[in-house]
């Protein structure tokens, strides 16, 4: 296999790979599939307040989770890196 | 002065001290409230949480919880889903328009009391609250049941009810409202303040 189709396939598999990342975040954060990625979270906090009550409340934090994506951001790194792979494998043949 | 005149004396002041706090508690009074209002759009493509921080001054007379009145705010500019282009588009003229219409309101106008409960020194109330709430410079009276905790100057409230964008013109662009907003949003609110406020 020439050097432009082993690109093409590396190029068509990391595409593969974001997209699936995208699938499997979808499948596993309790929020479910997210167009939008997010760069904070909300984390739960308890206190105990002046009435003696557990109380829950919901701040902003820093996603910690850095490969936490949303389509916003999959699918435009799973087109380029596509786009990439179907010219690396149109030159590969042409050459 | 005599003995039984000290004595007298001492039992009033004893006698005050334990009413007054009760007397105050039950005199109708203005709370200044703060907290937070949790917002979440449940979509077919997508479930966005948020939160909205505000607060306002409302008025509780725990003798006759019916008169409460008052007004909570919320800047439209304080609500954060955690995606900071999201929240740019939801400030915007597709969405809530925040430059024309900067706060989200709720008007309180008086409550039915559902149960009172008393415990110790402190008074949990189950209300159906009547509130004119404001969004997107549009207006929707609304019945809200509530949950209301005071003590001794301080009270909290916690509260859950449902907004329907459509009732308060709030399109956004075209085929998001369904598809990526959910048509109605649920919203939480917890608020808790202070006496004198």
């Amino acid at each position: 296999m020439g050097a432009q189709r082993a690109g093409a396939l590396v190029c068509a598999l990391l595409a593969a790979a974001v997209m699936g990342l995208w699938v499997y975040k979808g499948l596993t954060k309790p929020e479910g599939f997210k167009l939008g990625t997010n760069s904070q979270v909300f984390v739960e906090q308890t206190a105990v307040d002046a009435f003696g009550d557990e109380v829950k409340s919901r701040v902003l934090v820093d996603n910690p989770d850095r490969l936490d994506l949303g389509l916003d951001r999959a699918g435009p790194i799973a087109g380029a890196l596509g786009a990439l792979a179907v010219g690396l494998f149109v030159w590969g043949r042409r050459g | 002065m005599s003995r039984q005149s000290l004595l007298s004396a001492a039992l009033s002041a004893a006698l005050s001290a334990t009413l007054l706090p009760a007397a105050a508690l039950a005199a109708p009074g203005s709370f200044a409230f703060t907290g937070t209002a949790d917002f979440v759009s449940d979509a077919p493509l997508e479930k966005i949480n948020g939160q909205a921080n505000g607060g306002g001054a409302v008025t509780l007379d725990l003798a006759d919880l019916t008169t409460l009145s008052g007004t909570i705010v919320m800047p439209v500019r304080t609500m954060k889903t955690g995606n900071a282009q999201r929240d740019d588009h939801l400030y915007g003229s597709d969405w809530l328009e925040a430059d024309k219409c900067p706060d989200v309101k709720l008007e309180l106008k008086g409550a039915k009391v559902e149960s009172v409960e008393t415990k110790g020194d402190i008074t949990v109330a189950k209300l159906v609250v009547n509130g004119s709430f404001g969004l997107h410079c549009q207006s929707k009276d609304l019945a809200i049941p509530v949950t209301l905790k005071a003590k001794a100057g301080q009270a909290k409230v916690s509260a859950s009810f449902s907004v329907s964008l459509a009732d308060f013109k709030v399109a956004g662009k075209a085929g998001v409202v369904g598809e990526k907003v959910g048509n109605s949003i649920a919203v939480t609110v917890n608020l808790s303040g202070a006496q004198g406020g």
